[in-house]
Parts: C-alpha cells; sequence; structure tokens
C-alpha cells in the first residue's frame, strides 16, 4: 500500500514535472516527516513547479511568496488589522497559514523576514503582539534560493539552515528530459490532470505509521558517530547539531516507511546523509583556500565512508 | 584362425576406468569446499564481512551490505542471488526490526563468504 501510494505520487507529479523523481521522493520524504524543505538550484528547472504539483497531488492548501528585499514580516505572517465597523483590531492571517507555503527565493528578502517563518517552521504556531495562533496541520514550508545569487542576497543564517530538514539540490536535467520538457512547453503546463491521491485522513494516518517506524539501538549509535565525526573534523568549523541528526532519524523512518519496512537500516541513514546534513556544516576557510574541502557534500561522503555502519 | 584372448583385456579396461573414475571423484572432491552448517545469522554475515573485507581491501570502512552486494554480485552465477537478497532482508528485519530469526537456510550466505575467498586466494596465487 505504501509503496503503491509513493509510486501514484510520483506518477501524478509526473504528469507536469519531468525527470524529477529523486527530487520528488525527497520532498516526500521531508513531508512525511514533518520536515520543512529547501530547493536549491538555479532558475527555470522546476523548483516551484514541482511545490505546487506536490501540494495538489496530496490535496493540500497551497500559498506561494514571492520574496523580495522590501518585503516585511507582516507580509508572511499577517498582522493586526484596524476594522472600522466594529472600532477593534483584528488578526489578519498571512500566507503562512497554509499546508505548504512555497518560499520562493527566500534569500531575496532581509534577515527578519525569514526569521518570520523561524517559529512557525519550529513549532508550527506563529506569534505577534503576545497573540499566538497555531498553522493548520499539516504545515510544510518549501524554500527555494539560487545559489549562484551573489547580489541583493541575504543568505541564510546557520540557524535559519538548520531549520530545513532536507536540501535538494536541482541539476540541469540530462538531453532526453530536456527534449521532453521543450515538447511539454508547446501548450500551457495545467495542472488539472493531477489528482489528489489522499485524504487528509489518511495523510494524518501515514504520519503515526512513519513515528512508529522503529530506529534501534545500533542505528542510534551508527546516527551518534557520525555526528561526533561532522564535528571534530578539522575541515569543518561548524559540525552537525543535535537538531540536524534529529531531522536525519525523522527522514531515514520516512524514507524506510517508503521502502515498506517499518524499521530503519544503515542505507536510509546514508541515503539522506547529505541531503540533511550538507547544508548545514560550515567548512573552514584554511581549508577551502587551500583546497582541501572541495564542498560540504564531499565531506559528508568522506564522513559516510569513514564509518562504520552495524552490520 | 584368431587367437581368443579371453576375458583379460575386458577386465583390464574395467579396471583402468574404474582406477580413472575414482582419481576424477578424488579431484572433484578435493576441489569442492565442504559447506559447514551455519545456524546464527549473525556468525553466517560476520563470515562473509570477514571474506569480503579481505577480498576488496579497497572498500572503505562505512559500506553496506548492500552496497557490498551489489558490487560483488556476479562473482559466481551459480550463487542464488534472490536467495541472498531475502535472506540479507531476513536478517535486516531480525537486527533492526526486532523481529524473528531468518527462518529460511544462510548456506548461501556461507557458500557466497567461501566463493569469495576462493576467487581472492585463486587472485593472490595461493
Amino acid at each position: 500500500m505504501v509503496a503503491e501510494t509513493s509510486e501514484r505520487l510520483l506518477k501524478e507529479v509526473g504528469k507536469v514535472v519531468v525527470g524529477r523523481e529523486r527530487e520528488t521522493r525527497l520532498v516526500l520524504v521531508a513531508f512525511l516527516a514533518r520536515g520543512h524543505v529547501l530547493l536549491e538550484g538555479v532558475p527555470g528547472i522546476s523548483k516551484t513547479l514541482l511545490a505546487r504539483a506536490f501540494s495538489s497531488c496530496l490535496g493540500l492548501e497551497f500559498k506561494r511568496v514571492q520574496f523580495t528585499p522590501d518585503m516585511m514580516p507582516l507580509d508572511i505572517v499577517g498582522g493586526f488589522v484596524f476594522n472600522l465597523k466594529n472600532r477593534e483590531f483584528d488578526f489578519r492571517r498571512g500566507p503562512i497559514f497554509s499546508n505548504v507555503l512555497l518560499a520562493d527565493e527566500i534569500n531575496r528578502a532581509p534577515p527578519k523576514v525569514q526569521s518570520a517563518l523561524l517559529e512557525g517552521m519550529q513549532e508550527c504556531q506563529v506569534t505577534i503582539e503576545g497573540h499566538t495562533e497555531l498553522l493548520p496541520s499539516p504545515f510544510m514550508v518549501v524554500a527555494t534560493e539560487n545559489p549562484f545569487e551573489f547580489h541583493g542576497v541575504y543568505p541564510l543564517p546557520e540557524g535559519q539552515l538548520d531549520r530545513f530538514m532536507l536540501r535538494v539540490v536541482f541539476d540541469y536535467p540530462d538531453g532526453l528530459v530536456e527534449s521532453e520538457i521543450l515538447k511539454r512547453n508547446l501548450r500551457d503546463i495545467d495542472l488539472s490532470p493531477i489528482e489528489p491521491i489522499m485524504s487528509n485522513e489518511q495523510i494524518a494516518e501515514v504520519f503515526s505509521k512513519v513515528k512508529s517506524v522503529r530506529v534501534s539501538d545500533e542505528i542510534l549509535d551508527y546516527l551518534s558517530s557520525l555526528a561526533k565525526l561532522t564535528r571534530t573534523e578539522e575541515r569543518v568549523n561548524l559540525g552537525a547539531s543535535p537538531r540536524a541528526m534529529v531531522h536525519l532519524v525523522q527522514a531515514a523512518r520516512a524514507f524506510a516507511f517508503l521502502d515498506g519496512r517499518d524499521y530503519v537500516i544503515p542505507d536510509d541513514v546514508k541515503a539522506l546523509a547529505v541531503p540533511v546534513l550538507a547544508h548545514r556544516i560550515s567548512i573552514e576557510q584554511s581549508a577551502i583556500l587551500k583546497g582541501s574541502a572541495p564542498d560540504a557534500t564531499a565531506i559528508i561522503r568522506e564522513i559516510m565512508e569513514k564509518v562504520k555502519p552495524p552490520r | 584362425m584368431a587367437a581368443s584372448l579371453g576375458p583379460t583385456p575386458l577386465i583390464v579396461l574395467a579396471l583402468d576406468g574404474a582406477v580413472y573414475a575414482i582419481l576424477m571423484l578424488g579431484i572433484v572432491a578435493s576441489r569442492r569446499v565442504s559447506l559447514p552448517r551455519v545456524d546464527d545469522p549473525n556468525v553466517a554475515f560476520g563470515l562473509l564481512e570477514k571474506s569480503v573485507m579481505r577480498a576488496y581491501p579497497d572498500l572503505k570502512d562505512g559500506f553496506t551490505w548492500r552496497e557490498a552486494l551489489a558490487r560483488i554480485k556476479g562473482i559466481d552465477a551459480r550463487i542464488d542471488w534472490p536467495n541472498v537478497m531475502a535472506t540479507l532482508a531476513e536478517y535486516e528485519a531480525y537486527k533492526y526490526g526486532n523481529g524473528d530469526r531468518p527462518a529460511g537456510s544462510l548456506s548461501e550466505v556461507v557458500r557466497l563468504a567461501l566463493k569469495i575467498r576462493m576467487k581472492d586466494r585463486i587472485g593472490r596465487g595461493n
């Protein structure tokens, strides 16, 4: 049943997004693990389309916010507006009150706007002037950013990056996929063929099943060794946080569930180590200058090769 | 008139055949490795781990069973791979999922371990 649902979702998203099965599966993993996801890649490679198609598939309320440098936190979370009729301040909900919030080009907004998302991402609630409102459930932030922009952008601080369970890197499509994209774009992109594959009740049931996926002590020890090595590796300035490791366990549970298992195996951890950890570690500047640290992804891969998993 | 040789050459021929057959059986038996009976999955996979690490010294410490098996697949056509993979799945369920001990036979895993060891010995020339 699980594998069937996963395949149906991939098929439905595939009706409008071509050649992004790996990325769709990772977004699904983040969703099932109740996490948020950062989609990284150059403009025009289906990041936004994938997020829209994904929420349509699950029948979720979707809102998109284009982040710009002149934004205010109120544009995201909402705020109090004076109601002339009853002469009182009414709370007007911002776009964060949705199931899937697409924060498009998140690094274009100033840090205070980025930070407006923090409470919502961590605690599924927002507080404005002492007034706290719960966000709808499920709630997921899908943010996009272009890593090659340097002007007029505000790179996400480590604390904000740590809130994203997974970072999914979008590469350019290969030749065949690109031809198919061109062919499909000869007509207008239409999301209407996508059919919701799960009801809210089914989603809640799946969430509880993912939470019951077993993680043995051996797997926990393995994770702990990985965390330790990211913190002691001399080329790394800032290793994986405890939150990062919690996210890795949760994502591994969702990954195992999608594979039809009710227990996590070392391969689940290995498959997700780069998407979960690479965006959270900071590399020592001297190592970059010396050329001994290619990038965070390569360092995480090296660490995964060094730590012996349970066998 | 041809002289009758009697049954002697036939007896010699039969004896010859028997001696050759015994010799051939001896050679085949000496090349066949007897499969030890292993009931504990930890022992079977421990044996496989030792063989794999010895035969593939470039394999990094962080390898998982699925990665290792993907690499050594094709080492011997006579290995029943679906059986090995099914045994691995049962072993994982037992080890990480608190499941029952693998009910199936572990012989294919042990056979694989011995095949890897034999190929490694041949490769090293001893």
